[in-house]
């Protein structure tokens, strides 16, 4: 298991539960310019759903996971009042191996 | 955006907007222009981006050692934002400088009569470029040009958050001062030297005395990555007519203090104090800024 943002105070102190994820890790492209957010660099992709990840500072951690299947623990933080999205903030993450493809939630 | 910088400074724009949220350190090629355009007399206003609220992601060219970064807050709850990026810059130094609200309705490019809600540090930018044009001209006065060094000093003293800052809000959210009495200046500042500057106070009904400075670093980069940062530690001190201390800022890795007095202002000769703390790479520029005020409270 590779720690990611779990003892950052800005993420201990968010009221979100904390949710295991499982999925593939992906990269994705991040525009530049004004009132876009190029730290959701990153991807999970679940059986029904994409989320993009808070990736900043930890780009480098998270480079190693991409392709495989994941298991993540994290927060579900909702930052659509401030012009953004849904998006997934990281505790841990862990390589999934054994999950099948159809055994992705 | 190194053409934009170019093209901007070619076009004696004075005051430049930046809102690039660009990769890079404060070293790198797009900080640098920034620096490059204030050397060359321009006001450089930069979004601090939208990274955080993870520590050290406040983006280029607000991380820039002459520029000020714009951090944000919602104008309806006056909340911080979690998504401001967050200081300190590589070298340390606090970010951002300064916020200005955002999550505010402006003009759309959909149509000629369209809105929309802007968000974002982008959206605050454009507040603080407003206050910087504004203090830029009426610092000038009648002349062609005025140092930028000075009108940052005085968006430094327009924040909110006097000593300590911290690297969420910096010196806090941008309300210019009016309904009192003004003061800017620059001076050279030496290793250990003292330099007091006499302001004197008249008129009934003050109740902020205002005090700030900012002051422009660099740093160098060497080979394989090596880097060494050119800082000068100066702090301020507010003093008043009985000669007491009555406020200061003594920030140790930051480029800016700003220090208040609240309560009833007395009349009569306060001093600026200017402290040459840690100047190892001086003779130092510092630009200084003063205001005794009714500020509503």
């Amino acid at each position: 298991m590779t720690e990611i943002h779990a003892r950052e105070g800005w993420y201990v102190t968010r009221p979100e539960q904390e949710e295991l994820w499982q999925g593939v890790l992906s990269e994705r492209s991040v525009p530049l310019g004004p009132a876009t957010r190029a730290a959701l660099r990153y991807v999970l992709v679940t059986q029904d759903r994409e989320l993009v990840i808070y990736a900043a500072n930890v780009e480098r951690q998270l480079a190693s996971f991409v392709g495989q299947r994941v298991q993540v623990l994290g927060k579900l933080v909702d930052l659509s009042d401030e012009g953004f999205g849904q998006e997934l903030w990281i505790a841990s993450i862990q390589t999934n191996r054994s999950l099948a493809s159809d055994q992705i939630l | 955006m190194l053409r934009g910088f170019q093209a901007a400074v070619a076009a004696l724009d004075r005051v430049i907007v930046a809102e690039m949220q660009g990769s890079g350190d404060d070293l790198s090629a797009i900080s640098s222009a920034a620096d490059s355009a204030f050397d060359a007399g321009a006001v450089v206003i930069a979004a601090n981006g939208n990274n955080g609220p993870g520590a050290s992601t406040v983006n280029t060219p607000a991380n820039a050692h002459k520029a000020i970064g714009v951090g944000n807050f919602d104008v309806q709850t006056g909340n911080q934002v979690t998504s401001q990026s967050r200081g300190p810059a590589p070298d340390g130094r606090i970010k951002p400088d300064i916020q200005a609200p955002t999550n505010t309705q402006t003009a759309s490019n959909a149509s000629d009569t369209a809105l929309r809600v802007f968000t974002g540090t982008s959206g605050a930018t454009p507040y603080a470029a407003g206050a910087a044009a504004l203090l830029r001209n009426w610092l000038r006065g009648s002349s062609f040009d005025i140092d930028p060094g000075q009108v940052y000093a005085q968006l430094i003293l327009s924040g909110q958050q006097p000593y300590p800052f911290n690297n969420t809000t910096g010196a806090g959210p941008l309300n210019l001062p009016t309904d009192g009495w003004a003061w800017w200046g620059k001076v050279s500042v030496s290793n250990g030297a003292t330099i007091d500057i006499p302001l004197n106070v008249s008129g009934g009904g003050l109740n902020t005395f205002d005090g700030a400075l900012w002051w422009p670093e660099t740093a160098v980069q060497f080979p394989f990555g090596i880097r060494r940062d050119l800082h000068n530690d100066v702090d301020l001190y507010l003093i008043d007519p009985s000669g007491v201390v009555r406020a200061f800022s003594v920030s140790i890795s930051s480029i800016f203090e700003r220090a208040r007095v609240t309560g009833s202002i007395v009349s009569g000769i306060w001093k600026l104090r200017i402290r040459g703390y840690n100047v190892p790479f001086g003779p130092q520029t510092v630009y200084w800024a003063a205001a005794a005020h009714i500020r509503s409270l």
